[in-house]
């Protein structure tokens, strides 16, 4: 079978033939080219870089900090120091200004007694898990653009915080996810023999396990965390990237090059990373793509049924469950939940299956 | 093909040998079990001890896991999985009892699903790239992209909640006994209709598409084209030549939606309060009902398999060309 494969470097990438001058434009940028011609492609990653926005900004869309503000004669940014934190290891370039860092002090009722201060606010001036009593489960007003929850918490506040968590969910659990798929896909096509074995029977056996209910019982019996729900989804939800990582491998492993290399004395760990990884990533990335929106889809339905990411942590999951405790007096909360789950499936949907056809050689006219 | 079977069925076997041992494991490695729970509600700190410990002894908690497998394996062999910590009942009873519901949703669900998306299939394949087909397909594409879970709260609220139009809570009103014959009908009709749809529509949307890439796969090829050009009716040629090559690949498919559809039904039965199969898991895990637990597990493993296995065999059956020899 891999002999009747083009060697995918090079005639991939049509221009090759035209130029014989000139150094081969890499695989990658073949890729995007022919990526970019699909406009829905285009259009989900508009979205994706939209929502990853919001998911790093969103101290600064929302929140009970100020953006800026000069309290008691000094200039502080508590907004976009919270946003710095936000990065691994942030806490330690720009620590909190001192009275913000207070939990009990509450930002929007001391900054305006200062009256020489000043202060620009988020555009919705409201903690995630800030309440507001007399507001419980209120419909769309100004106050609360659209409306609040069962405790009195802002909605739009905790839509746009969610944000944050989805996309670490995606990137948490699809990290995981590819690590362990690439590995063990890359170990099983490289070196087939009893090492292939093994690793297809754990596949097998995972394809076989009703991941769902795994998951639920993982959840159920270890203590609660933000995090654990993104891992155990990535460690249940690698096989698919396994799969196809094996296949890459078994087709890529005698193509002329990878010989090449072999001939030239190169270690396989040289092989692997160097020349057979890179060249295998692409189909591998749609995957990962449909595994994002497979990820956040079931991390909502966790949240819906009381296992995801755990409360007051705002999630889309949890925004919708508690607009169905409450769907005859607070409909308001289903509907801004329910779109930004379809949008953000679908949006991952769009680059999976722009990405996959970019990534075919059938339909990108080399092969 | 006899003898390919076999071999399928014993590998099958040891797979979910070993599917058990790793998630038997997994569930007792977990702190925290029923006889933990039961103490919650005690106060006087011996009390609850002395309680944990005889609750322990009775479902034999205290033994080594090796042995505690062993016990169960044994049970299972017997095609007993052992009784639900809740009330005591046997688990077999039990799911027994939940699978009509299920069943019935599922083979209700698979049927509508196939009977709307293979003709929208091929309707789009015949009017390729024409307003219907494109219309169609970018509508799919985003039904797709709707959780069912979504789907369901949102119908939910218009449908059952706004309107009144349907009821959404169960399988049938209180008082479905005094009913008549036609009132029966009538009422599981209406508790049907949500929950099939939400079961239905995604395989709908994703199945069309589906058969329209395998029918326009096939009617490129060249006996297609000598069909057409013996002057056969197109009618003939996409329904009797064309569309019965597009058979192999939906019944892979079908293959796979049938473990899916019966024990993938978590949300959708809790939202509905479905009598079914993933509610008794889904309850049967929060209140770590191991035997539930285990069961639910096997249970679904097994259909897994199985519908693979059925899948594969369907495939020799349907085209001659394919041999397990």
């Amino acid at each position: 079978m891999p002999s009747g494969t083009p060697a995918v470097p090079v005639d991939r990438n049509p221009e090759m033939k035209q130029s014989s001058v000139g150094q081969s434009k890499g695989y990658w940028r073949g890729v995007w080219k022919h990526y970019r011609r699909r406009r829905s492609g285009m259009i989900g990653l508009g979205i994706f870089a939209l929502l990853l926005i919001v998911a790093f900004f969103s101290n600064l869309l929302a929140g009970s900090l100020p953006i800026a503000c000069r309290y008691k004669g000094e200039v502080t940014f508590p907004a976009i120091v919270a946003t710095v934190h936000k990065i691994p290891g942030g806490e330690h370039l720009w620590s909190m200004p001192k009275p913000f860092r207070f939990p009990q002090f509450d930002a929007k009722r001391e900054v305006p007694k200062d009256a020489s201060g000043w202060a620009i606010w988020p555009l919705v001036p409201w903690d995630p898990n800030e309440v507001d009593p007399p507001n419980r489960l209120a419909g769309r007003s100004d106050a609360h653009l659209l409306g609040t929850d069962e405790v009195g918490r802002d909605v739009l506040s905790r839509m746009i915080h969610a944000t944050t968590i989805a996309m670490l969910v995606g990137f948490i659990s699809m990290g995981i996810a590819t690590t362990i798929g690439l590995v063990a896909g890359a170990v099983a096509g490289y070196l087939g023999a009893w090492e292939d074995i093994a690793i297809s029977r754990v596949i097998e056996v995972f394809i076989c396990i009703p991941v769902f209910y795994v998951i639920l019982i993982v959840l159920l019996l270890t203590e609660p965390g933000i995090y654990k729900v993104m891992v155990v989804i990535g460690i249940f939800g690698w096989t698919g990237i396994a799969r196809y990582t094996r296949g890459e491998f078994l087709k890529l492993k005698n193509m002329e090059y990878a010989l090449a290399a072999r001939a030239l004395g190169a270690t396989s760990n040289r092989i692997i990373f160097r020349h057979l990884l890179p060249n295998s990533l692409a189909p591998v990335l749609v995957v990962v793509a449909f595994g994002f929106a497979g990820a956040i889809f079931v991390e909502s339905g966790l949240s819906w049924l009381g296992f995801g990411v755990m409360p007051p942590t705002p999630t889309w999951g949890n925004i919708l469950r508690s607009g169905w405790e409450n769907l005859r007096v607070a409909p308001h909360l289903i509907f801004p939940s329910s779109i930004a789950i379809f949008v953000t499936v679908l949006t991952f949907n769009l680059i999976g299956d722009a990405l996959r056809d970019a990534t075919d050689p059938r339909l990108t006219g080399s092969a | 093909m006899g003898t390919y079977i076999l071999r399928r069925l014993i590998i099958g076997a040891i797979t979910l040998w070993g599917i058990s041992v790793l998630v038997f494991v997994l569930i007792r490695m977990m702190p925290g079990d029923v006889a933990s729970m039961a103490q919650l509600g005690i106060e006087d700190p011996k009390a609850a001890a002395v309680m944990a410990e005889r609750i322990r002894k009775q479902y034999h908690l205290d033994e080594p896991i090796p042995v505690q497998y062993g016990m169960w394996f044994s049970d299972v062999l017997r095609g007993d999985f052992g009784s639900s910590y809740q009330d005591g009942r046997p688990v077999v009873g039990k799911i027994v009892e939940r699978l009509p519901a299920t069943a019935s949703l599922a083979t209700l669900s698979v049927l509508l699903g196939l009977a709307a998306a293979i003709p929208l299939g091929i309707l789009q394949a015949v009017k390729q790239d024409s307003w219907f087909d494109r219309g169609t397909g970018v509508f799919f594409y985003a039904l797709y992209a709707i959780p069912s879970y979504v789907m369901a709260v949102i119908l939910v609220y218009w449908i059952g909640v706004q309107w009144d139009l349907l009821p959404f809570r169960g399988m049938t009103s209180d008082g479905f006994d005094q009913l008549g014959l036609v009132g029966k009908v009538k009422d599981l009709g209406a508790h049907f209709a949500l929950i099939t749809f939400c079961f239905t529509y995604a395989s709908v949307a994703f199945d069309s598409r589906f058969a329209r890439g395998n029918l326009l796969e096939v009617l490129r090829q060249d006996f297609v084209r000598t069909a057409r050009a013996k002057g056969l009716p197109e009618r003939t040629v996409v329904l009797k030549h064309a569309f019965r090559n597009t058979f192999i690949p939906l019944l892979t498919r079908l293959g796979s939606l049938i473990p899916h559809l019966i024990s993938g039904s978590v949300i959708l039965e809790v939202i509905f309060n479905w009598p079914g199969l993933g509610r008794l898991f889904f309850e049967g895990i929060v209140s770590r009902d191991y035997p539930i637990m285990m069961a639910a597990i096997m249970v679904s493993s097994t259909l897994v398999l199985v519908g693979i296995l059925l899948a594969d065999i369907a495939y020799a059956w349907a085209d001659p060309r394919i041999s397990y020899a």
